[in-house]
């Protein structure tokens, strides 16, 4: 007998955003992320917390900003055609920096696609989709356990730094069951956002003093300031003063890529004998492991370097994981789009293998083994 | 030990109910299981299939590729997926569903007995699962019965114990 | 004392404005800044949210809390805020534009849903900070700078729109008829629930400009003459107002519940595990 339960991934995120403490979801239905909008409209109310089904996916995204500036952590759920509606308002929040927690449950596209397959072809959405220059956190669980884990990791980054976190799943991760025992809560960490120290007169919501995240008052709680995504100064009004855009632009900037040692997250399996390594992510981990198990007991050993925190690029991990390996091979639900990134980094003592499909299934291990055995 | 076991037909079997039971009766049992389900934009009527996945450790690769077990419950779902099973794989399918099967296969009236015996079909997908249970020797009767009661309205109780008892006799008789 | 009041609300050191001379917008920022004099809010209690354009600046001048989102989409971020802390009063200002092109479909559903937020449209028939372009409101006929040979589309009646959706207190105003645009604008914060009002204004610089309309008081007067009361309206002929456009108040419904409201025994029921 165990405590484990067979659970679904993407009831396991809707867990893991109570657990976290989100109180606020607005959503719009979309397969396969629907059953995280059914599963929060069920639990949220049940701790106090607030569902509501938006006219669209715009909406969604905008309601989300309005309910954490009033002060709940707030989440909204999605998968491609959502997610592309919803940029705009992604970059409102970068550029507002309202903590929120975005997830999309990667299906095939373009367009409307394959609604019911899985795929991996949002990594650069999530990377670029919206305008203007910006740095994001994307966060791609791998199995139901970890989408729970990694929904409360998403939401104390967001929190913690101010700024939106992508939790990237896709169709399998999101609508497969596995065994998962939801953790006693007293072993869960929990972050919530700063609250100012400093009085109403002397608070600025973009304040460069108070370091790289300034506190975030809640709409409501004496603070009155103003917020928009019109370049800003340090008190949320409108300025276009050159000196004033570069400093915020670089302070949203530096703000994740110097908190890189709380957002950095990989796994890597290496013993050192290696030649060969695979770089994978996702439900193309999972696939990725039983293809090494494979190789192993044909005798070939074979690394692997599993990000969880995708964007911003595990580049300094990378490098490391390279060391002493001939040749990575990169198999993802895609055309290539993040063997593009481990090509930008790695010299050419390294040969990179990409593995691409495209077709809404998922890679087979033995797809992994015959391209490992093969070249 | 890895088993796995693909259940196919068309939406409104309860096919999908029975994978994620059968999944949670091996959890129950202590053992690792994945389950993942396919279906088409139908919300009912369509070609489904339930795949469970049961193992003694950790499953890496989450669905099934082809299956140990493949119980057809249409014609369609046949076209569809009849030729996916492992070479020693084992092909089961209801004969009131599936007609003209070429290579091996084994026959079991589910739709029939279960209609003559408890004067429904709604319970058809309780007596598959406790068949595969007790056929393929994985999932302990007493899980199976576990994992449906928690699922399962009360007033439906009798009629399901009943189909699972119906099962697990005829996975018994099957076995040899 | 009407000065006093309105720098009561007012983020003085904001000023002056970025609005044209002769731009009705002003007019309509005062009749709320005097609004929420006359019933007393607390400026910590208020939330003042837009969307973009020239009524996108609104909130900026306001000592509340304010949010200047993106183009058509300001109820929707009021709908998170107002469900997270029904306790502040939420007023969104929208142009003609964010309230019925782009941000058609937030405005019909937060008028279904009823939710208790106050929206204003500030409406000049043209998107005046792009250059003059031709809004849904934009009278048939009219001059634009996208519609140069005039516009051949059926303009909206907003206040038809927002009645057809289900808001439950709607009127229309003019900024010259000031005193009538306050008293509507203070019903429409004291209602619980969806309030709505189309707020008929000017734009000199590009409607005016365009349809030579010279000066900004002519630009003024064509609100005089072209409004005329609901209860007037009701004793003319079809001919008479044809090409008029009806102010007053068209809906004061207090029956129907409002959303935050409603949600809240959902809550009561959740809690109690009843479904």
């Amino acid at each position: 007998m165990s405590n484990a339960k067979l659970v679904q991934g993407d009831i396991a995120c809707a867990m893991g955003a109570i657990d976290a403490g989100c109180r606020f979801f607005a959503g719009y239905p979309i397969t396969p992320a629907s059953d995280i909008a059914e599963e929060m409209s069920k639990l949220l109310p049940m701790v106090g917390g607030k569902f509501i089904q938006m006219e669209d996916e715009i909406a969604s995204m905008a309601a989300i900003i309005g309910g954490s500036l009033a002060g709940a952590k707030s989440m909204t759920a999605t998968s491609g055609p959502g997610f592309s509606l919803k940029q705009e308002n992604l970059g409102f929040a970068i550029m507002a920096e309202i903590p929120t927690v975005v997830v999309n449950v990667q299906r095939g596209g373009p367009s409307t696609g394959l609604p019911t397959l899985p795929s991996q072809s949002d990594m650069m959405q999530a990377r670029w989709g919206t305008h203007g220059d910006h740095e994001i956190i994307a966060i791609i669980p791998y199995t139901v356990e970890e989408v729970y884990y990694e929904t409360i990791r998403a939401f104390n980054l967001a929190e913690m730094l101010r700024t939106p976190v992508i939790l990237l799943m896709d169709e399998v991760i999101g609508h497969m069951s596995e065994n998962f025992k939801r953790p006693d809560k007293s072993k869960i960490e929990i972050i919530n956002r700063k609250f100012p120290t400093k009085t109403p007169e002397e608070y600025f919501p973009y304040d460069e003093n108070e370091g790289l995240v300034p506190p975030l008052a809640p709409f409501g709680k004496g603070y009155r300031y103003h917020v928009t995504g019109l370049a800003h100064d340090k008190t949320g009004f409108p300025s276009t003063h050159e000196e004033s855009v570069k400093r915020l632009m670089e302070r949203m900037r530096d703000k994740i890529l110097n908190n890189r040692a709380i957002i950095d997250k990989c796994d890597i399996r290496k013993e050192g004998n290696e030649e060969i390594g695979i770089f994978a992510y996702g439900s193309s981990a999972r696939t990725s492991i039983e293809a090494i198990d494979n190789l192993k007991e044909k005798g070939i050993d074979v690394a692997l370097m599993r990000p969880v925190t995708i964007w911003p690029f595990p580049k300094e991990q990378l490098l490391e994981f390279a060391k002493g390996l001939k040749k990575i091979v990169v198999p993802e639900m895609n055309f290539g789009q993040i063997v593009g990134e481990v090509k930008k980094y790695l010299s050419d003592d390294v040969e990179i293998i990409p593995l691409n499909k495209y077709t809404g299934r998922l890679i087979t291990p033995e797809e992994i083994v015959d391209k490992i055995l093969e070249g | 030990m890895k088993l796995e076991i693909r259940l196919c037909g068309f939406g409104g079997q309860g096919l999908i109910l029975a994978s994620k039971l059968l999944s949670q009766a091996a959890i129950i049992d202590g053992k690792i299981a994945t389950q993942y389900q396919t279906y088409g934009a139908q919300v009912r009527g369509g070609t489904v299939k339930g795949d469970v996945v049961i193992s003694d450790k950790r499953i890496d690769h989450p669905t099934v590729i082809k299956p140990d077990m493949l119980v057809i419950m249409s014609q369609d779902a046949y076209k569809k997926y009849g030729n996916f099973v492992k070479d020693d794989g084992i092909i089961i399918t209801d004969p009131f569903y599936v007609k003209g099967i070429e290579r091996e296969h084994i026959e079991v009236p589910f739709y029939e007995t279960v209609k003559e015996e408890l004067h429904s079909t709604l319970p058809l997908n309780m007596m598959i699962i406790s068949f595969l249970a007790k056929y393929t020797n994985t999932v302990s009767e007493e899980s199976i019965k576990k994992a449906v009661l928690e699922k399962i309205p009360p007033h439906t109780v009798e009629i399901n114990t009943k189909a699972l008892e119906i099962g697990a006799e005829f996975g018994e008789k099957f076995k040899k | 004392m009407d000065t006093d009041t309105k720098l009561k609300y007012l983020r003085t050191e904001k000023l002056p404005h970025i609005w044209c001379p002769g731009c009705g917008h002003g007019i309509i920022l005062g009749a709320l800044l005097k609004s929420f004099d006359k019933l007393g809010w607390e400026k910590n209690d208020i939330v003042v949210v837009s969307g973009i354009g020239c009524s996108g600046r609104t909130p900026g001048y306001i000592d509340a809390n304010t949010l200047h989102t993106t183009h058509g989409r300001a109820l929707a971020f009021a709908t998170g805020i107002k469900m997270v802390n029904p306790a502040l009063h939420v007023v969104v200002v929208m142009g003609d534009g964010d309230a019925s092109a782009i941000g058609g479909n937030h405005l019909i559903h937060a008028a279904r849903r009823n939710i208790d937020l106050t929206a204003i449209v500030f409406n000049n028939n043209i998107y005046g900070m792009t250059g003059g372009q031709y809004s849904p409101t934009t009278p048939f006929g009219a001059k634009a700078s996208t519609a140069p040979y005039g516009n051949i589309e059926p303009n909206f009646d907003l206040v038809e729109l927002a009645m057809g959706a289900g808001a439950t207190y709607v009127a229309r105003a003019t900024s010259y008829h000031e005193a009538i645009l306050e008293k509507y604008i203070q019903n429409a914060l004291l209602h619980k629930g969806f309030s709505f009002i189309d707020v008929y204004t000017t734009c000199p610089t590009q409607f005016g400009r365009l349809n030579k309309i010279k000066s900004p008081i002519d630009n003024i007067f064509m609100l005089r003459d072209k409004a005329i009361m609901k209860s007037k309206a009701e004793k003319m002929s079809p001919e008479e107002i044809k090409g008029k456009v009806l102010i007053g108040e068209f809906r004061n419904d207090k029956e129907k519940r409002e959303y935050t409201e409603l949600y809240d025994e959902i809550i009561r029921r959740a809690t109690k595990k009843e479904m």
